[in-house]
């Protein structure tokens, strides 16, 4: 019998008013079932918006400095229970240990440089033009935040965002991606632990084209906050364009490394290679391009497959893996790839290049 | 070549090879993106002028183009977003609002720019 995991709705764990469910895999091993996760739709997200709605006209009023020390706690658990986490995440999303465990590092700096600055939250003193009047501007919540997050840094994207959010006063529901609802139970298992009042923060599993796009479009959601591809991107803006609400998007990357000529090439090697295939390739800012000067290309060409051939892929669990299996391919396979595919489904190599081994050379330009 | 201009997002570089630093530069911006980027170089000119020239949120010098740290603005310029920068103190001006106040302790109704008015 699998384990059936929960939304976090109003301080409990509650099943998707459907009572329908979704299953989570291991990438390295179809086999292992992780669990059955709800697939929430529009009654689960006006349940959640609710409860944060319900919770904002408390939580704005309690001092920053005050969310701040919560915040601060909330890193302090986050630092006990890292090694755990990664492990989670890794089963679920399979990135190498190594670097889960930087991921959760990542959401621990976020809490305690987060926590630091519920006693700053600076605003704004100015003399005014006229006598016997004060001027200031201060920093005011938004409201109940939609954070929607991808798997590729399962708890330092919702971390970065969520954080910030609640120190400034606003509540929150956040709808991680469909290939990392574990890691999301354990953090909000967190968040409840460390002393998050209630209704502060909602948890809503789910595909993007139900619980993600409910959650964008819906009245009392004052602000969505998306990291995901540029085609998603675009309708999460169209959404919230129409209703004036505030969006912040972090979408695609290409990005490139030059190398110069004058450079260290054993240095711009080792770079390449963390960037190109650490994380399997799978950040937002990982390195898609080496732009190098001609006088240097054969031979950094010849340095770079040498050591690319001596990647060793495989299950992140175990140690002695460089690179985890592409979650984009496992994805695929188990016929999940649907709108929030991190992957160009159509993508097919352009005319004149296969892309078939490592080192392949064409012309590109 | 599409490869060379759409997000991949898997263990797939290209190399492409250029013949000067401003063609470098010129490739580099030349897709629709704008996140992170990187120069590797001893020229510390070359340096500066990347810097100052690369369209991107993020440029590293003699680094890879991964490795933000959580207290510096993170985000992209282009199609990679729309302006908001997260991390950072950047993050407050996403998520609050700036409310301006004026506390008027004179007693009677005072105009601006119209008191004062030369």
């Amino acid at each position: 019998m699998a384990d059936r995991f929960k939304n976090f709705i109003d301080g409990k764990w509650v099943e998707a008013k459907s009572g329908k469910t979704f299953d989570n895999r291991n990438p390295a091993n179809r086999n292992d079932l992780i669990g059955l996760f709800p697939a929430s739709g529009q009654q689960d997200v006006d349940d959640a918006v609710r409860s944060a709605k319900h919770a904002f006209a408390k939580w704005r009023l309690v001092p920053a400095p005050k969310r701040g020390e919560m915040l601060y706690r909330v890193g302090e658990l986050l630092r006990q229970h890292k090694e755990e986490i990664a492990r989670i995440m890794t089963r679920e999303m399979g990135k190498i240990l190594k670097e889960t465990r930087g991921d959760v590092q990542e959401g621990i700096d976020t809490a305690f440089y987060t926590a630091g600055e519920g006693r700053r939250l600076f605003g704004e003193t100015t003399a005014s033009e006229l006598p016997d009047k004060f001027a200031m501007s201060v920093r005011a919540p938004v409201g109940v935040c939609a954070l929607i997050t991808p798997w590729n840094f399962p708890i330092a994207i919702p971390t970065w965002k969520l954080f910030p959010a609640l120190l400034c006063g606003n509540t929150a529901v956040l709808k991680p991606a469909e290939d990392t609802p574990h890691t999301a139970v354990k953090l909000l298992e967190i968040l409840e632990e460390a002393g998050i009042p209630v209704g502060v923060v909602n948890l809503v599993h789910g595909r993007g084209e139900e619980a993600g796009a409910a959650l964008a479009r819906h009245s009392d959601v004052k602000l969505v906050s998306f990291t995901g591809s540029a085609a998603v991107g675009r309708e999460i803006a169209s959404a919230c364009g129409e209703n004036l609400k505030r969006v912040s998007l972090e979408l695609g990357g290409k990005n490139a490394q030059i190398v110069m000529e004058d450079a260290d090439l054993n240095l711009a090697l080792e770079g390449a290679l963390w960037g190109a295939f650490g994380t399997t390739g799978q950040r937002c800012t990982a390195t898609s391009r080496v732009v190098i000067e001609e006088a240097v290309a054969d031979r950094f060409v010849e340095m770079l497959v040498e050591r690319a051939r001596k990647l060793r892929v495989g299950n992140g669990l175990e140690p002695g893996i460089d690179v985890k299996k592409c979650i984009a391919m496992c994805r695929s396979v188990n016929k999940k790839a649907r709108g929030f595919s991190p992957a160009p489904r159509s993508m097919k190599p352009a005319s004149g290049l296969t892309v078939t081994s490592i080192g392949q050379r064409s012309s590109i330009r | 070549m599409r490869i060379a201009q759409e997000e991949i997002f898997g263990p797939v570089l290209s190399i492409i090879e250029v013949k000067s630093f401003e063609e470098a530069i010129e490739v580099l911006n030349g897709t629709a993106y704008g996140l992170s980027s990187s120069i590797y170089t001893n020229d510390v000119a070359r340096a500066f002028r990347a810097m100052r020239d690369i369209e991107a949120g993020i440029t590293y010098v003699n680094g890879p183009t991964i490795g933000a740290e959580v207290h510096l603005p993170f985000g992209g310029v282009k199609d990679t977003g729309n302006g908001h920068r997260e991390a950072g103190t950047t993050v407050y001006d996403i998520f609050s609002e700036w409310k301006s106040i004026y506390v008027d302790y004179s007693g009677k109704l005072q105009k601006a720019q119209i008191d004062n008015a030369e």
